[in-house]
Parts: C-alpha cells; sequence; structure tokens
C-alpha cells in the first residue's frame, strides 16, 4: 500500500520517493510512474480496483475448472492441433420457440429465396440447415490486434435438433486453439449466417487467425449477412440497424435481462482478475444472438413466399401483408440477382396492393416491372404500364418504358427470324 | 532596368530584354553583381567551391539484366559511385545509410534494390518506404510504378496516407509490393492493424526511410520506437528485414542511423555526382536605420536581385522562412516579371499548404524547364525532384547549416557553374554570419539529438507494441526492444497499476478496451490540417498546420495563393475548416503571438547556501502551463510595408501542460556576480539561450523540443530565472533529466563558452552579441564558473509543498 501511495504521489511519500530515486535498475522512477498514472488511466474505467489475482487455469481431463468456483459453469476441454481450449455446449429441440418462431422454421427455407434476399447467386448453395450460425463477443469494437474474441458462439442443426457450441477464452494463451477450433468448423460447413458478420466479426477472428498463422476458412464460405437483408426490407419501417430491433420487429423475440453489448469486455476482465464478474449473462446474450440468427432468416426466406399460402409463415403478424415498399424492395432484390420473374412478380405486387402506396413506390415498382417485362419480352404488359405512368403523370417514365417496348419488340423480330432462318 | 547593362545594350524591341538576359552566364552575373558599384559593397563575402568530376561506374555484376536494360533505356547504364556503393551493399544484405546531398540521386540507391529483390523473388519481395511527408511519398509512388511498368510486371507500388480512401484500402493491403507511408500511419494505421497486413509482413525485406535527418528530438525518438515495433512485428511473421536509409550531409551519421535503427549501418557519403563550380555570395542589406542595427527588408532585397538574377535562360529558387513571404514575394515578382523578360505564368509560388495537383504541375514545370522562377518555403528543400537549377536566392538563413545546404544543393547542373546568394537579414544570428561567414562553410557542427530509450516515450511505445503482440519476457534478451531500460519494469506497471495489461507466467498479454496508438502522439507535428475553402466554389484551396492556422487563417487574414488574395471570412477551429473569398487586396496581414508561462507547482527542488546562510542557487523541477495565444494583426501595404491599420484577433489559446527544469539564483548572487543593471536581461537571455543548445547533447533531444523563458525576476520565484520546458503535452521526462544531471549541464555550457573562439558571443555559444548584448559571453562564463565551482545543490522540501 505504501508503494502504491507513492506512485499515486500522495504528500506524506515525499521523502520516501526521493529517497528511492535513484536507487537500483528494477525499480521505476518515481517522476515516470506519475506521468504513466495521469496518462493511462482513462482507458479501464469500468475495471474494478480490487487486487489482482491471476486465476487459476488447469484443465481438467473431460471438466475445466477454470477460476475456482467462480468460472462459467459446463466448460468442456476439447483438444485441437494448436492445444487446448474450452466450450459450452447447449441443445435445443426443433420445436423450441424463440420469441414467436419455432426454430425448424429455418429448415423449411429454400435455397433460391436466400439467394434474392441476400442478394446474391451464390446463396442458392446455402443451406439454414447446413449452414452455422456465427457470432462472437469481443474485448472492444474499435479492432486492432489487442482485441480478442473471447467467446465465440457456433450453432447448427443436427438432424435431431439445434447445437449451440459457445468456445470460450479461460485466458489469452487459449487463442490459438480456440481459433483452430473455429477454423476447422467454419471450413468444415462451409456456410455461414451471421448478423453484421462480413464487416465484424469475420474480420475480428480472420485477423486473429493471420496472427497466430491459421488458415483463414473464410474466403470460399457462403456467407448470408442478414444485416444487409434487414436494412433492405425493412430500412424504411423499423430497422435502426441493430439485431435487437429486427428480432422483435421479425420475429417477436423480446429479451428480459440482456446485458448490453458494451459490459462483455468487463465481465471478461474481471473473471480474469478473479473479481465476480457478469460472464453469465455474456454466455446468455450470445445464445440469444444466434438463437435470433435462425428465427431472423427463417422469417426472411419466408418473407420470398408471402403470398404462397403454402409457406407456414410467421406466427408474429408482422409479415402477414407485404407492404408495398417492402415488396418494391424485393423487387430490386430480384433486380440485382437477375431473376426477372422474380421481380416481376414483386414489382406487379407493389403496383396491385391497392391505393396506399406513394407515387414514388409506384414510379419505382413501374420502372422495375417494366425492365423485368423487358428481359421476359412480354410486350403487351409494357403497354399496360406505359398507360399507368402516364395516368401517374410521369411522361418521362413513359417515355422510358416506350422505350423498353421498341427494344422488346425489336429483339422479339430478330429471335423469330434467327427462327426463321 | 535600373542597371547599366554591360554586356549588350537592350533593344527597344519587344524580347530585347530576352534576348540579352538569356546570354548572360553565371558567372558573367556574378562579375555583373561585383562590379555593380551599389551592390558590391553588400556582398561581403563571396566564396567559391571548385566543381566536382563525376565518379560512375556500371553495375552489371549485381542487377538483373531487365532491371540494367531499364535503367539504361533512361541513360542510367552507368551509376555514380555512391549509388553503385549503396546498391552494393545493400544487395549484401547490409543496412545502409546514404547521406549526399539534395539531388545527388539517392533515390535510386533504394529503388535498384527494391526492384532487384522483386526481381529474385518472383515478385515475393515486400517493401515499405518512410517518408516525412506526404506530397514526397506521392512523388516516389509515381517514380516507382513508371519504373515498375518499363519492367512489364503487374507489381504495385502505393501510397498509403488520411488521403487513401478506405474502399481501396483493402486491395492496397493484399496486392501492394511497395508500401510508400509515413511514420504516423504506421504508427497508427498500419502496426496495431498488422492482421490485416501479414502479406507485407511475413515478407518485408526491405525499409526505406527517406530523409532520416528529419527524424531526431522528441519526434525522431519516437519514430526509432515505432522502428522497434516494425521489427517486432516482422519478426513474428518470420522476417528480418534490412534498412536502407537516406539523408542530408550529417556529422556523425553512422551514430543517428545507429539510434534510429538499432542497427550497425554501411555509411555512404561521398557524391559521385558530378557538379560545376559552384559560388557563393551572402548579401548583407543596406542599413536603413544605424542606431537601431534596423537593416531594409531582405524580401524587398530579394526583389531587387532579381532583376539580375531571373531571365528567361535560367531557372532560379527562392527560399523564404515563412508561408507569407512566399506569397509576398511571388506577387511582387509576377508583377515585374516583364522586367525579367519573362511571362507572370513562367513565376510561381511553392508551398507545403497548396493542393496536390497544384503541387505537381510546378513540379512538373520546373523539371520540363517551363517554370523559370519558383518561391519556395521549405517545402523544396526535401528531395522531391524538381532537377537542378541555376541560381539560389536564400531569403533569411534557414535556422541550420543542414537546412542551408540542402537548399544550396537545389543549384547545380552538370559541368555548369552554379551561384547561391544568402541574404542575411537584421535579426542577430544572420546578422553573425554576415560577418563571420566562415561558420556556414566549415564542417557541420549540429549533431542530431535522439534518444530511442527516453523512459516516457518507451513506456508509451511498449503499451502500443504489447497491444500488437504479447510481449514475452524471452524478446528482452533478444528482440527489438533488447537493450532498452526497465522493459519489465514497464510491462509490470502497465498490468499491475494501470491494469492495461494482463502477466500470464512469461507473457504479458493487452487486457483492456482500448487502442492504444490513438492516445499516444509522435510528436513532430502530424497531419493535423485546416483546410481552407472558397466559400462560393466550395472547394478547397490549400490546406495548413495546425500551428501555423492560428497566425495565417484567423477571422479578417490575407491568404494568398500564387500572389492572389483571399480574405478569411470565417475560421472554424474545432472543426479545422477556414472559409476565404477571393478579394482584390492591396495588404498583407502579419499576425503576433503572445506567450505566457505560469509554474502551476513546484515538484523538486535541490539549493545550495553560501557561507553567509543566505540562498545562492537552486534548480527545481515543476508543472507549467504555457499559453500562446494570436493576439492582434497588422495590416501591411504590399510594397510600401505601411501599416495601415491593427486588429485584434478572438481565438482561444493554445495550452501546453507541462513539466519544466528551472535555475533560480538570489538576487544577492546576482548581485555578487555583476549580473546588474541594463546588462542583466540580455546576459540572462545569453545564458538560457546556451543552456538551451546545451541541454540536447544530455537530453538526446532537439533544441527544438525545449521551451525557453528567462525572467529577471519571475513573479512566480521572486529572482532571476530561467526555465526549459517540455514542449510535448504533459512532457516526455526531459525536465528530470536536466535536473538530475544539472552540474554536468552547467559543465558543459561552461567549457563550450571556455572554448569558444568568438568575442562577444556567436550562434554556437550564447547567441550573437545583438541578442545578449556586450557583456552577455562574459557574465554567462562568470555566472557558469560560479555554479559549477563549490559544493553540489543538495535536494530540499520545495518551499509551499507540505
Amino acid at each position: 500500500m505504501d508503494r502504491l501511495r507513492r506512485l499515486r504521489r500522495e504528500p506524506d511519500s515525499q521523502a520516501a520517493a526521493s529517497a528511492a530515486l535513484p536507487s537500483g535498475p528494477r525499480e521505476l522512477p518515481e517522476w515516470l510512474r506519475a506521468r504513466l498514472d495521469k496518462h493511462g488511466s482513462d482507458a479501464v474505467s469500468n475495471l474494478g480496483s480490487n487486487a489482482v489475482s491471476s486465476p487459476e487455469n488447469t484443465v481438467g481431463n473431460t471438466r475445466c475448472a477454470a477460476s475456482g468456483a467462480d468460472a462459467p459453469r459446463e466448460l468442456v476441454a476439447f483438444e485441437g492441433a494448436r492445444g487446448t481450449a474450452c466450450a459450452r455446449v447447449t441443445r435445443f429441440a426443433l420445436d423450441h420457440r424463440h420469441g414467436k418462431v419455432e426454430l425448424r422454421g429455418a429448415l423449411r427455407a429454400r435455397a433460391s429465396d436466400l439467394a434474392l434476399i441476400g442478394v446474391e447467386r451464390r446463396l442458392a448453395g446455402l443451406s439454414l440447415e447446413r449452414a452455422l450460425y456465427l457470432d462472437i463477443e469481443t474485448t472492444g469494437l474499435a479492432g486492432g490486434a489487442g482485441t480478442k474474441a473471447f467467446l465465440v458462439g457456433i450453432g447448427r442443426f443436427d438432424g435431431a435438433g439445434f447445437e449451440l457450441w459457445q468456445g470460450f477464452l479461460r485466458g489469452p494463451e487459449d487463442e490459438p486453439a480456440l481459433l483452430d477450433e473455429c477454423a476447422r468448423r467454419v471450413a468444415e460447413a462451409g456456410a455461414l449466417v451471421s448478423f453484421f458478420g462480413k464487416s465484424f466479426d469475420r474480420h475480428r477472428l480472420e485477423d486473429k487467425m493471420r496472427v497466430h498463422g491459421i488458415a483463414s476458412p473464410f474466403e470460399s464460405c457462403l456467407h448470408l449477412d442478414l444485416y444487409h437483408p434487414c436494412r433492405r426490407l425493412f430500412g424504411a419501417e423499423s430497422s435502426n440497424g441493430r439485431l435487437a430491433t429486427m428480432e422483435w420487429s421479425i420475429a417477436g423475440v423480446a429479451r428480459a435481462h440482456d446485458l448490453p453489448g458494451a459490459f462483455a469486455p468487463a465481465a471478461w476482465y474481471d473473471y480474469l482478475a478473479g473479481r465476480s464478474h457478469r460472464l453469465e449473462e455474456v454466455f446468455e446474450h450470445n445464445r440469444d444472438d444466434i438463437l435470433s440468427l435462425v428465427v431472423i432468416a427463417a422469417a426472411l426466406a419466408d418473407l420470398a413466399r408471402a403470398d404462397d399460402p403454402a409457406a407456414a409463415l410467421v406466427a408474429t403478424g408482422a409479415l402477414a401483408a407485404v407492404p408495398p415498399a417492402r415488396a418494391l424492395a424485393l423487387a430490386r432484390c430480384a433486380e440485382r440477382v437477375g431473376d426477372w420473374q422474380e421481380c416481376w412478380r414483386w414489382s406487379k405486387r407493389a403496383l396491385e396492393s391497392g391505393g396506399e402506396e406513394s407515387a414514388d413506390v409506384v414510379a419505382g415498382a413501374l420502372a422495375l416491372a417494366a425492365r423485368a417485362c423487358e428481359e421476359r419480352g412480354e410486350i403487351e404488359a409494357l403497354d399496360e404500364l406505359c398507360a399507368r405512368a402516364r395516368v401517374l403523370g410521369s411522361s418521362e417514365l413513359a417515355e422510358r418504358i416506350e422505350r423498353r417496348k421498341s427494344r422488346a419488340l425489336r429483339r422479339s423480330r430478330a429471335r423469330a427470324a434467327e427462327r426463321g432462318a | 532596368m535600373t542597371q547599366p547593362e554591360s554586356t549588350a545594350v537592350p533593344s527597344p524591341e519587344e524580347g530585347g530584354a530576352r534576348l540579352s538576359r538569356s546570354r548572360r552566364t553565371v558567372p558573367e552575373l556574378e562579375a555583373l553583381l561585383r562590379a555593380d558599384p551599389e551592390l558590391a559593397p553588400r556582398f561581403p563575402h563571396w566564396q567559391r567551391v571548385p566543381a566536382r568530376a563525376e565518379r560512375s561506374r556500371a553495375l552489371n555484376a549485381v542487377l538483373d539484366p531487365r532491371l540494367r536494360e531499364v535503367l539504361a533505356a533512361r541513360g542510367q547504364s552507368r551509376l555514380y559511385e555512391h549509388q553503385a556503393r549503396a546498391i552494393e551493399l545493400a544487395l549484401e544484405g547490409r543496412d545502409v545509410l546514404i547521406a549526399t546531398p539534395t539531388a545527388s540521386g539517392k533515390t535510386l540507391c533504394y529503388v535498384a534494390p527494391l526492384l532487384q529483390r522483386l526481381l529474385e523473388s518472383d515478385g515475393a519481395a515486400r517493401a515499405i518506404a518512410l517518408f516525412p511527408t506526404k506530397a514526397l511519398s506521392q512523388d516516389q509512388s509515381s517514380g516507382l510504378n513508371a519504373l515498375i511498368g518499363a519492367l512489364g510486371f503487374d507489381w504495385h507500388s502505393f501510397t498509403y496516407d488520411g488521403d487513401t480512401p478506405p474502399s481501396v484500402r483493402r486491395t492496397l493491403r493484399d496486392d501492394g509490393h511497395i508500401v510508400l507511408t509515413n511514420p504516423w500511419m504506421l504508427h497508427a494505421g498500419i502496426l496495431p492493424n498488422h492482421a490485416k497486413w501479414s502479406e507485407l509482413f511475413a515478407n518485408l525485406r526491405t525499409i526505406v526511410i527517406d530523409e532520416v535527418h528529419t527524424l531526431s528530438g522528441v519526434f525522431g525518438s519516437s519514430v526509432a520506437n515505432v522502428l522497434r515495433r516494425l521489427l517486432r512485428i516482422a519478426a513474428h511473421y518470420g522476417s528480418h528485414p534490412r534498412f536502407i536509409l537516406c539523408s542530408a550531409t550529417l556529422r556523425d551519421a553512422a551514430a543517428h542511423a545507429r539510434r534510429l535503427t538499432g542497427r550497425d549501418v554501411a555509411v555512404v557519403d561521398e557524391d559521385g555526382s558530378p557538379s560545376g563550380e559552384r559560388v557563393f555570395g551572402v548579401y548583407n542589406p543596406p542599413l536603413l536605420d544605424a542606431v537601431a542595427g534596423l537593416r531594409a527588408n531582405a524580401l524587398e532585397e530579394a526583389r531587387r536581385l532579381a532583376k539580375h538574377l531571373c531571365g528567361p535562360a535560367r531557372q532560379v529558387i527562392f527560399f523564404c522562412q515563412q508561408r507569407t513571404g512566399v506569397e509576398v514575394l511571388t506577387r511582387y515578382l509576377k508583377e515585374s516579371a516583364a522586367e525579367f523578360g519573362l511571362a507572370p505564368d513562367e513565376i510561381r509560388g511553392y508551398r507545403g499548404g497548396y493542393l496536390p495537383l497544384h503541387r505537381r504541375e510546378i513540379e512538373e514545370g520546373l523539371r520540363q524547364g517551363s517554370v523559370k522562377v519558383v518561391v519556395s518555403t521549405n517545402a523544396l528543400e526535401l528531395g522531391i525532384d524538381i532537377g537542378r537549377l541555376d541560381v539560389a536566392v536564400l531569403v533569411g538563413y534557414p535556422g541550420s547549416q543542414a537546412s542551408f545546404w540542402q537548399r544550396a544543393g537545389r543549384v547545380g547542373r552538370r559541368g555548369q557553374p552554379s551561384l547561391t546568394v544568402l541574404i542575411t537579414r537584421s535579426d542577430p544570428l544572420d546578422q553573425y554570419l554576415s560577418a563571420h561567414p566562415d561558420y556556414l562553410f566549415s564542417a557541420p557542427r549540429e549533431r542530431l539529438g535522439l534518444d530511442p530509450d527516453n523512459l516516457v516515450i518507451l513506456s508509451e511505445q511498449v503499451k502500443c507494441a504489447s497491444f500488437e503482440l504479447p510481449f514475452r519476457e524471452s524478446e528482452l534478451g533478444s528482440g527489438s526492444f533488447r537493450g532498452a531500460p526497465h522493459v519489465p519494469e514497464i510491462l509490470d506497471y502497465l498490468a499491475e497499476e494501470s491494469k492495461l495489461l494482463l502477466r500470464r507466467g512469461d507473457t504479458w498479454h493487452w487486457m483492456a478496451d482500448a487502442y492504444p496508438a490513438q492516445d499516444v502522439t509522435l510528436a513532430g507535428g502530424g497531419p493535423d490540417n485546416v483546410l481552407i475553402l472558397d466559400v462560393e466554389t466550395k472547394k478547397a484551396i490549400g490546406e495548413i498546420d495546425r500551428e501555423g492556422s492560428l497566425t495565417t487563417v484567423h477571422e479578417g487574414a490575407i491568404y494568398q495563393v500564387q500572389g492572389e488574395t483571399w480574405k478569411v471570412e470565417r475560421f472554424d477551429y474545432q472543426n479545422r475548416r477556414a472559409y476565404v473569398r477571393a478579394v482584390e487586396s492591396d495588404y498583407f496581414t502579419e499576425a503576433e503571438v503572445d506567450t505566457t508561462l505560469r509554474v502551476l507547482r513546484q515538484e523538486k527542488q535541490a539549493l545550495r547556501e553560501r557561507a553567509d546562510g543566505i540562498e545562492d542557487y537552486a534548480v527545481h523541477t515543476g508543472e507549467v502551463h504555457v499559453t500562446t495565444v494570436a493576439t492582434q494583426y497588422k495590416k501591411i501595404r504590399f510594397y510600401t510595408r505601411e501599416n495601415v491599420g491593427t486588429e485584434a484577433i478572438h481565438l482561444p489559446p493554445e495550452e501546453l501542460d507541462t513539466q519544466s527544469f528551472v535555475l533560480t539564483i538570489s538576487n544577492e548572487t546576482a548581485q555578487a556576480l555583476g549580473l546588474v543593471g541594463s546588462e542583466r536581461g540580455a546576459a540572462w537571455r545569453g545564458a538560457g539561450g546556451l543552456l538551451r543548445r546545451v541541454a540536447p547533447l544530455f537530453l538526446r533531444c532537439q533544441p527544438q523540443d525545449l521551451g525557453l523563458s528567462t525572467e529577471v525576476r519571475s513573479t512566480h520565484f521572486l529572482r532571476p530565472a530561467i526555465v526549459l520546458y517540455d514542449r510535448v503535452q504533459g512532457g516526455v521526462g526531459l525536465a528530470e533529466v536536466l535536473f538530475e544531471n544539472h552540474r554536468d549541464v552547467f559543465e558543459a555550457a561552461l567549457e563550450v563558452v571556455a572554448r569558444c573562439e568568438c568575442k562577444h558571443g556567436c550562434p554556437a555559444c550564447v547567441g550573437p552579441r545583438a541578442e545578449c548584448g556586450q557583456q552577455g559571453k562574459l557574465a554567462t562564463r562568470r555566472l557558469l564558473e560560479h555554479l559549477v565551482s563549490g559544493a553540489v545543490a543538495r535536494r530540499v522540501q520545495p518551499e509551499g509543498v507540505a
């Protein structure tokens, strides 16, 4: 305590300090300590000031006793090429409800719908049944080499149910083993579902894998990042870009005692320092994030079939009626993947929903519908669209549709001539 | 034309002046100046440096034939001796420093090894090149890419700085073979994100650092630690790069390089490039007021000389000390263009704040010869490629021998004589040089200070390093931080007290939600610039560093570009934006700055008493608060320099909280030493200046890193005081080292004065007489002799500290 007081430069320590000043090489000069105190303290304001005691980190045969009584429960050790680390494994039945949606909803999703909402043709090769659901908790959002992913949640369907694997760092030295196991799992599945993971989770893991010389599995991996479809399809209505908002409006998920993500780093630091900690809540938060990935993916895939009575949609009601703006957004998705049948279907839907749509939505839908008709060579439909554009009062749009019609006509004549020849 | 022409009678037709001027050679110019009855007496000194023959050879053995072919196509089948030697050493795997003057072809010394490494490795080898400015790195990038293009490979060099758009950063990281960047970007952008650059680090063969003489003092000490971090990360990915360093001619270049890189480097410093005879003239403007020692304004004199020096057949460069000077002189010269036989467009201003495209265009004009006259700040002192010119005019001494020679190095074409004129200003240092020009032409006396082991800088950098990779105990014996003092103690402190690290066994892990490089400054200015926007076009017309902005773009200031004037309407200090509107102004503005120092807290004190028990002298450390505020500006009419109005500036002060070292002597001792009366202030200033010049020897910093305040009666100490303070926010411990070593510093200072051969003071000791007074040298010597004789001051509790 004396030393501490000296470091903090309390007045009564002056004499002691000056006596110690030119001392042996193992002591930092007092003025330097003062300087470091002054300029290094705000970085860790969320840490307690209790004395630090390093946690035990002996690994048992099957169970890990990470830090005495206070370690996260039910950790199981696994061993890989890069050493030993721990994970907690939790199983859920297929009829487990997260919010108002059963997990098994994801199993009905059609691949083509995922390609549509994900705006990436490649995603037609992704199956929600075989993909991994990934979400990580890190020691900071800024990134950089000093940021660690201390909890990596990976969920997957395994036929009988849904398995949630939560790899956990008992200390920084577990990092290579944990990352190696993650890389193995991701490479094996070859497909991922995440929320904002293309921008965040993937890079945090990939960066640390590079540091430890572990080959990144992400490059060749199919990746459906739900953040972007949510923005596209719900942008105007309820999305503020946050998972919590989306899971509520799409799947009716309400979290009761959720630990805000910003507290996660402190929970892990407290655990490492042997203080009482809130890691259990971080595990729960991560679990809920992953279950939300499943139900949101299921709901979005269903959304693409919203007019298909066979799609056993969505108990929430939020998706029951597709408002014109969302129909238009789906038509845009279809345009971007070049699926002209879907583009025509959804733009028509936006135009058919009767009266309440805004002029902007109608104009956008007319333009998209016209493009789809040109691509599909539906010349009569273009006449109709053109007439509607004139009713809307946009002669410029009408002219554009006319031009599409002439092009479509030329093309169909050319094709006919080719066939004739 | 005010002077009669000796060589040709000017023809009355258009172009006559142009023709006669084009015939005048540099020796004829010199003869003309020496013969002119008005000008000749103003040149107290002429100096000639004989022509130097080219020493060159072919470099067939070590260079790949494909590279030789590309170089031969550019007329470089033979290389200058220093280039050949440097390339050989680099390719032998040595760390190399090339210390030769500007425009001696240093670029090739690193470009050739980089390309050779790429050829040898089939495109696998990677390199990082550091430049002190963005402009330089962009300049080098285009040159490198042209060479790579000529080799016919799909390799890339690119600049990575604050201007690089985020959208292309990723491609650059993965595909860039040669990354050109600056120390700030390396520190805060690249190293903390090394995983994203793993391809680069795993194959890093070469680190190029250009202009290493700019890496000195606190800034250089920080960069030395950034390099330790760089080597540490490279080692993690399994690479052990070599250095190629370039610098201006330096005293003890090898020692500087060793402190910077931690390696023993091979020094190549014999310039093999040819140069014609070089003629130097020192020009002292006429006295206007003999009593006050006031001389004619140096800018006006530059204008007068321009009439003789500028012309269509020559390229002339003017160096001014300040941005305003550049603009005012550019305006003057453009307005007199016809007299020189030039078009106004052949005369250009050049300085750091211009936009990159604008600068590129001027550089190109200089290389092509379409720009005949350029007026520049130190922006053209560094290695930007503009070819060699014919005549250089230095409007004022640039403050150091290194800068003087860098500037003079801009002239001197192969086999042709060149002329350099130094116009000395009224200030004491310039006047000293005009009286003692041999000071300029003797061997370099300035030593660059740099201390990679400064404990504050080291601690901050160790913090950044441990964010980047866990710190292992084994590194202390073999890694890039080996030999640095106190590293394990610093790590333990960061773990136990700061709680930033966690120690597990022999390893310290980063353990905080923070990004330390963001909070750790490198000093040295940094790229934190103010953008200057035209309110009408909404476009940027220039930029300026933060420190300069206070006196240049305050509201009401006249901002000039190429001699055209804008008035500042609004200065958004917070958001670093100044809004200007084009005006026709017949005046420019000059701001005044006021610096005040307040002692906040005394920390340590040591004092000595006289036999009679009265205090003799004391030294202290303490926290000080330094406020710099722009107070007012004057409107000064062009040409007449008439002051046409003064207005107040309303800007928040720049605040600096830092550590200081203070020397006080009691009023009784001052009396006894004869430090009294009107001489006292000047003598005290001289002693302060001397300590500021000597202290860096102990601190291994630069004099600019220390602020100085001398008071004959300090309001805090109520006696004479000299305050030396650390100019970095919070301080980097310089004051502590001074306090601990004050006796040695006084002894060294005494030795400097005692040994100095000058009579009444010179820039190498207490400063020129005009600054420290007739008695300055004597009084300082007496003071120092007193301080170092007798007992050493002993530690006491500072007054007023409980």
